[in-house]
């Protein structure tokens, strides 16, 4: 069967087929909710802002026009679901971030829990966990307008234009943004002794 | 280290670093700035780096989003999508191979035999009679004389939905040979739509004789279908409404006009306009109940159930209840007991969300999710309303759990439902609890602990 593009599915989703949907979730779920965790810290968050994001997309999705990318809309919404998240809890967030990383902390143990347990072994299982935290913190260390930059071409993989586009910048911000965030990843990685 | 940007003749290629690591450069301008690398030590080793760290990040992508969160999302988008997006009946039946070609065969079995009888008997006007349509003049005329009136109000009366459909013929009827009677009654179905006919009625009766009525019945009988017709257009108006609404916002989309999500709204007056959105949504237009039941209903049925349910104007399909709106309460059986009470908290359905946290405590008391129940009691009866409640249920959690990640936040709502209730002795208390135990947001305690020191 042919492999509809995100706009077409969008458009059949618009004339109601929500199976077009859940296409369009299938797609997209694994990079909205990266972007959405490493962009506020906190995994129960970042699920909830996930559901809030996509239902966010159905309520609004006669609003999509067609000419306009889904991707750009989809991470729109999410950047701004985020934005929100961070401004209402902006004196909580160091402490989220800490609570995150903590691994005594409940919402860590249960997320763990949480993880399928795949056919690794233990050893590998804990480099893989150990390198996920000291990445979402190397992230969550990054200036906002740096961490969103990176997260959508890293996670939404769009394109810099597209970036550009939705953070109001110009194409060349954009870019540098991105240099200075991989350079400020490259600092705070290795400040946590991982190798590169 | 990677190197600064002081490199003199350097400058024009810091730019294409990051063009480079994405493979984004024309195959020029990459030759170009390979040739430069090959020279240049510090961006050579910036990219090399850089190049480095991006693969460290990307191998650490094997987070994916929890299944049980996607189930809860398409349960919520099919709960925010219902059956509106459905076809109409009629269209279902046509892309259904095996429905037309039966209603094909239906319509010529029914042609065939009306011709058959007529070729065999074009005298017997009562065989014709039976092959009419239901709303032929002669029919209803027919039956309207041959069956006296109260009994038809009573036969009209006791029929079941399904099978009332006939008793819209008998009412017609009842118009009919009422006109031509010269009654003064009007007929009880819709009396506003009767008061001008009656009138017309009282007028042609005056004027005209008997012979004449048969035309007046028939051109009233062609009124009162048109006036049908209308009456369906009221029932499926919402559906109607909902679709027209579609395709209004489709064309604004496509005129981009109705770009409230997209790059050029700026992110700090978001806020607002997703608090609308947020509202939109739970406004967004639902298609009429009434609707979606003649769809599913049979055919023949849909004229009993428009003349039991008076057709509403339609405004008052865009003007239905809070409590009409909300989807109804996800079923035991749907998802599993928690993701049922999760979906019902998400839905905003407090009350069903608690009795089926109860339910899952029951069920499952040493379940490893029982603590975030707790918490997920108390937040649902806070969200509710119900402070006192509430205040025991987030008390019992955070018993039970003190370290749990909810119970902060717990914590603030049971101190809130306190001021609620003038106890800011209790409130206060609460705050302090919080300013010692939880340091991370000793701060926040302490702005509510100054709110209300004046109480």
């Amino acid at each position: 069967m042919e492999r509809l593009s995100d706009e077409q599915l969008m458009a059949r989703f618009q004339r109601g087929e929500l199976r077009a949907f859940e296409e369009l979730l299938e797609r997209h779920r694994g990079g909205v909710f990266r972007f959405i965790l490493r962009f506020v810290g906190q995994r129960e968050t970042a699920e909830d802002l996930l559901q809030e994001v996509f239902l966010r997309l159905v309520a609004k999705k006669l609003s999509f026009a067609q000419r306009a990318k889904f991707t750009t809309w989809l991470y729109t919404i999410a950047r701004n679901q985020c934005i929100d998240h961070l401004r209402r809890a902006r004196h909580r967030k160091t402490a989220s971030l800490d609570q995150a990383l903590n691994p005594g902390a409940e919402g860590e143990v249960r997320l763990m829990d949480r993880i399928p347990a795949k056919a690794k072994g233990t050893d590998q299982q804990a480099h893989e966990h150990r390198l996920r935290k000291n990445i979402s913190q190397a992230v969550g260390e990054l200036s906002d307008e740096q961490r969103e930059v990176f997260l959508m071409r890293e996670e939404g993989g769009l394109a810099f234009d597209e970036i550009a586009g939705i953070v109001g910048a110009p194409l060349n911000t954009v870019k540098s943004r991105m240099r200075y965030a991989l350079r400020a990843l490259k600092t705070n990685l290795q400040a946590q002794g991982v190798e590169l | 280290m990677v190197a600064k940007d002081n490199n003199p003749g350097c400058e024009p290629f810091d730019a294409w670093v990051v063009d480079y690591l994405y493979d984004e450069l024309s195959p020029a301008d990459r030759q170009r700035f390979e040739e430069h690398i090959e020279h240049c030590s510090q961006h050579a080793q910036e990219v090399a780096e850089l190049g480095s760290v991006l693969k460290v990040v990307r191998s650490g992508r094997a987070e994916d989003a929890p299944q049980p969160v996607i189930d809860r999302i398409v349960h919520l988008a099919r709960a925010a999508e219902p059956a509106r997006n459905r076809p109409p009946l009629l269209m279902r039946l046509i892309w259904n191979p095996m429905a037309a070609a039966a209603m094909l065969a239906l319509v010529v079995i029914t042609v065939g035999l009306a011709v058959q009888q007529q070729d065999l008997h074009p005298d017997h006007a009562p065989a014709v009679d039976q092959m009419l349509p239901v709303e032929s003049p002669e029919r209803i005329l027919s039956e309207a004389e041959a069956a006296p009136k109260p009994m038809e109000k009573t036969a009209a009366s006791d029929l079941p939905a399904s099978k009332a459909a006939p008793a819209k013929d008998v009412a017609k009827a009842e118009e009919l040979v009422a006109a031509k009677t010269v009654a003064k009654k009007p007929a009880p179905r819709d009396r506003r739509r009767k008061s001008s006919a009656q009138k017309q009625r009282s007028k042609r009766a005056k004027k005209e004789s008997a012979p004449k009525a048969a035309g007046a019945l028939r051109r009233e009988q062609d009124e009162s279908q048109r006036d049908g017709i209308v009456d369906d257009l009221k029932i499926t108006g919402g559906g109607q409404m909902a679709d027209k609404n579609q395709e209004a916002a489709s064309t604004r989309g496509a005129l981009g006009q109705a770009s409230s999500a997209l790059p050029s709204v700026p992110a700090a007056a978001k806020t607002g306009k997703e608090k609308k959105s947020d509202l939109a949504y739970q406004r967004s237009p639902q298609p009429p109940i009434l609707t979606a039941d003649l769809e599913e209903s049979e055919p023949e049925a849909r004229p009993a159930m428009e003349q039991i349910r008076p057709a509403p104007k339609q405004r008052k399909f865009s003007k239905k209840s809070r409590a009409q709106k909300k989807s109804p309460a996800v079923s035991r059986d749907d998802v599993d007991l928690f993701g049922a009470a999760e979906l019902d908290l998400a839905g905003k359905r407090y009350t069903a969300a608690v009795q089926k946290y109860r339910a899952f405590l029951q069920d499952s008391p040493h379940d490893r999710r029982s603590p975030t129940v707790h918490y997920r009691i108390g937040k649902a009866l806070f969200l509710a309303g119900q402070c006192r409640q509430a205040i025991a249920a987030i008390g019992r959690a955070v018993k039970n759990a003190p370290g749990h990640g909810m119970a902060v936040t717990a914590l603030f709502d049971q101190a809130s439902c306190h001021i609620k209730l003038n106890q800011f002795a209790q409130a206060r208390s609460i705050y302090q609890n919080i300013e010692s135990n939880y340091p991370a947001h000793r701060e926040e305690a302490r702005r509510s602990l100054k709110r209300i020191r004046n109480n």
